[in-house]
């Protein structure tokens, strides 16, 4: 039989805004989805004054692009997002196509203002006109590459306090050559915003292990004929279990810079996090990254496990532990790619080149600084100069006389915080001159 | 769709010689040929069956599922099934169940309809993410590799044009607790009804009219656009689905199901209606267990342990005189009391095997 219902009045359909049609696998339905975020306009931006057509670039002063040249500012907006940056998962997607490689290659971009083509490298975010000086961003760049920079830490320092951070640094200190500040004059400082990646997991540990507790007992030794106090390990096993939480660990991105002065220097400040804008890389130089989202994030493991196997030891009401195992499960992985801003100058002192970097944001400085070792030897000499002149002339005092021995105790005690305090001396010239 | 009518036309109840018959117990109404009036309820067997006038649809069913057992294949299966309870009251045996099976048909609807309109939902799209277990066992790490299975959810929309051909829907009310009682039946078999196949069963009137049935039909329905959504969009999940449609040349046709109906008497005389699916033979009814039996077989058994008992007793007493008789009197003693443990086992098994239906 054929009945009819009162359906519902259907208006005219229209998809929601900002839809679009997307595939359905089922005829006589059709499918909209929210259309996807595609990045329109130029392969890159380029930065020239409106007033003068001079290229502009970023001013750490005035959060904002300026003119070199007629000093015309312009603003952006600058979304400062901290440490709430959106972390991104190891898809499986993601980590096949990082493995197989993005397919980099040089990358050929028209400069508009004089009409010559630049050849980019692959690990170049920004890049000046060898003719014209322009300065230009690429902004979909690295973009083709599927992992791009989606978070940056702006400038704050700006280049012409570089100097005088490099002369106070190089001023400091005894051990050093006398002269030795004034040459950061000859520091020719280079802003880039270097690739870091940043790492957070949630690990939950499970442990167990053998746990020692000291027993102490009186003890009648029949031989002496007197009571001792004999102290014994009573093992037992015990578990427990740690909830860890490690948010932004960060990675170096590149392998382009001494990792050991990166390393010191990368003490950045995360709340400072901003999405990235290709107005913050006009006019400085950026590095893509070139060690890989998977090598860095086996060190980010290595560390966090590491963390955790410390965490569940200190659970433990003991010092004495034996056949300790962990089982720490990873959960909530997550990774960001970001960019973050380093000054670097190579400076010339005695003929030879020393390394010299500043971080961006906060304008700590690490380097290298030569050492005036004769200084050093000095010092090490006046440290262990007391204790050597006492001992040597207590000795003979005890041995002719007998009565020098106080002298000779004396002496040897000088001497060996000498030899200690000449060791600390040494480990820290060697240690500034390195790197 | 014209109002239910008809009151008891003998020919005129889709096309056979059927009229309304109702039970006093359980007030259902059948639909019965005029020589099963006065025959116990088919549905319950709780009372006889008496004309009574009840409305029915002038249309008669469109489909019909035919029976596939014969009545003795029937009558095997509920052998089988009545002589899964060891004291039974003796109504409960294949025979007596045979001789008093009859046909009956249950009814219930499939509807056609065509849904036409748009929809809205969260579609769920499984996507895999790589993670570590890292276990450090003597002084070193071992990393395990895994992959976690997750759910991206995204917003889809979309309009839906589609034609849904027999969607189930009751036509009684106990119709969901009856098929979990039966099973389910194989409604592609279906046939178109001739008046010939239900002139000797019994049919239970529809208890549920389109209109009343349509909420079940409307569900099933959205159930089946919602699969087919989630086909459309490629998704693994739905979820927040919001349908707004119409259900356009509603098509509500009747089928009947086919039941063999039989019962049985137990020692109290109260009866039991036992229901067996014609098609798969799966059997729906209560067995219930005879207490007297019960009872029988332990004064039986507790007999024979009284009697072993004397015997011991006679022999231990025999074995002041001769002392090798006190050892078989202690047996025999031993043996009464065994006896006498098993002896309310029957009595209590059957009360145990009724109390759950109690």
């Amino acid at each position: 039989m054929t009945l009819s219902h009162p359906n519902t009045a259907l208006d005219p359909w229209q998809p929601p805004a900002g839809y679009v049609p997307v595939e359905s696998k089922l005829a006589g339905v059709s499918v909209f989805a929210p259309a996807p975020v595609v990045e329109t306009g130029p392969d890159s931006h380029l930065f020239q004054c409106p007033r003068c057509g001079a290229s502009t670039a970023y001013d750490p002063g005035a959060a904002g692009v300026t003119c070199g040249s007629c000093g015309t500012q312009q603003y952006f907006q600058a979304e400062v997002v901290g440490r709430a940056a959106e972390g991104t998962e190891f898809t499986v997607e993601v980590l096949d196509r990082e493995a197989r490689g993005w397919g980099r290659e040089r990358r050929e971009l028209h400069c508009d203002a004089c009409g010559a083509d630049l050849s980019l490298a692959p690990n170049d975010l920004s890049a000046t006109c060898a003719f014209c000086g322009s300065t230009r961003v690429v902004a979909r760049a690295a973009t083709q590459d599927g992992l791009r920079p989606r978070f940056l830490i702006p400038f704050k320092i700006e280049l012409d306090a570089c100097a005088r951070l490099a002369h106070e640094w190089l001023g400091r200190g005894w051990m050093h050559p006398a002269g030795l500040a004034a040459a950061a004059g000859s520091a020719q400082f280079k802003g880039l915003y270097l690739p870091f990646w940043t790492f957070g997991a949630r690990v939950v540990a499970d442990w167990r292990a053998e746990v020692g507790y000291e027993h102490s007992r009186q003890v009648y030794d029949s031989d002496t004929k007197s009571w001792r106090t004999v102290t014994e390990i009573k093992w037992r096993w015990e578990d427990g279990r740690v909830t860890l939480p490690i948010a932004d660990h960060l990675e170096l991105g590149t392998t382009k810079v001494s990792a050991t002065l990166l390393g010191r220097v990368a003490a950045f400040d995360l709340n400072a996090l901003a999405a990235y804008d290709p107005a913050f890389l006009a006019g400085w130089q950026a590095q893509a990254y070139d060690r890989p989202l998977a090598a860095a994030w086996e060190n980010a493991r290595a560390y966090m496990r590491e963390a955790a196997r410390q965490a569940c030891q200190g659970q433990i009401a003991s010092a004495h532990v034996r056949n300790l195992s962990v089982a720490a499960d990873f959960d909530a992985e997550v990774w960001r790619y970001i960019l973050a801003p380093v000054y670097v100058a190579p400076y010339w002192f005695g003929g030879r080149l020393f390394q010299l970097m500043i971080n961006g944001q906060t304008g700590a400085v690490v380097g290298q600084k030569p050492v005036a070792w004769l200084k050093v030897w000095l010092a090490v000499a006046a440290l262990l100069a007391p204790g050597t002149l006492l001992s040597l002339l207590g000795l003979p005092l005890l041995l002719a006389a007998g009565f020098g021995g106080l002298l000779l105790v004396l002496g040897g005690s000088l001497f060996l915080a000498g030899l200690m305090l000449s060791a600390y001396l040494v480990s820290q010239a060697m240690q500034a001159g390195a790197a | 769709m014209t109002a239910a009518s008809a009151n008891a036309p003998t020919e005129a109840a889709w096309y056979a010689p059927l009229q309304p018959a109702g039970c006093a117990h359980c007030g259902l109404v059948h639909l019965v040929p005029p020589e099963r009036l006065g025959q116990r309820c088919p549905a319950c067997s709780g009372a006889l069956l008496t004309a009574q006038p009840a409305p029915v649809r002038p249309e008669p069913p469109e489909l019909a599922l035919p029976f596939r057992l014969t009545p003795a294949q029937a009558g095997a299966a509920l052998d089988g099934w009545a002589r899964g309870v060891w004291l039974r009251p003796a109504e409960l045996s294949g025979p007596v169940l045979q001789q008093r099976l009859q046909p009956m048909y249950v009814p219930m609807w499939l509807v056609d309809a065509e849904v036409v309109g748009a929809w809205f939902t969260q579609a769920g799209y499984a996507y895999q993410v790589a993670s570590t277990n890292e276990n450090f066992k003597s002084g070193q790490w071992v990393t395990q590799h895994v992959h976690e299975t997750r759910t991206r959810w995204e917003p889809r929309a979309g309009q839906v044009q589609r034609a849904y051909a027999n969607v189930a829907a009751p036509a009684l009310e106990d119709h969901a607790r009856l098929l979990q009682r039966l099973g389910q039946f194989p409604l592609a078999a279906a046939q178109p009804y001739a008046p010939s196949a239900i002139q000797a069963a019994a049919v239970r009137v529809p208890s549920l009219t389109p209109e009343a049935a349509w909420p079940f039909a409307r569900a099933r329905l959205d159930e089946q656009v919602a699969a087919d959504l989630q086909a459309a969009a490629g998704a693994q999940q739905l979820d927040q689905m919001r349908l707004t449609v119409s259900y356009q040349g509603q098509h509500w046709t009747q089928l009947l199901l086919p039941v063999y109906a039989t019962a049985y008497q137990d020692e109290a005389g109260a009866w039991h209606a036992v229901h067996l699916n014609a098609h798969t033979g799966q059997i729906s009814g209560l067995r219930r267990a005879s207490q007297r039996l019960g009872w029988q077989w332990t004064a039986a058994i507790a007999a024979v342990a009284v009697v072993l008992f004397i015997l011991a007793a006679a022999l231990t007493a025999l074995g002041v005189l001769l002392p090798p008789i006190v050892a078989l009197g202690g047996l025999l003693m031993v043996l009464s009391f065994v006896v006498g443990l098993v002896a309310p086992l029957p009595a209590v098994w059957a009360w145990q095997f009724n109390r759950p239906a109690a």
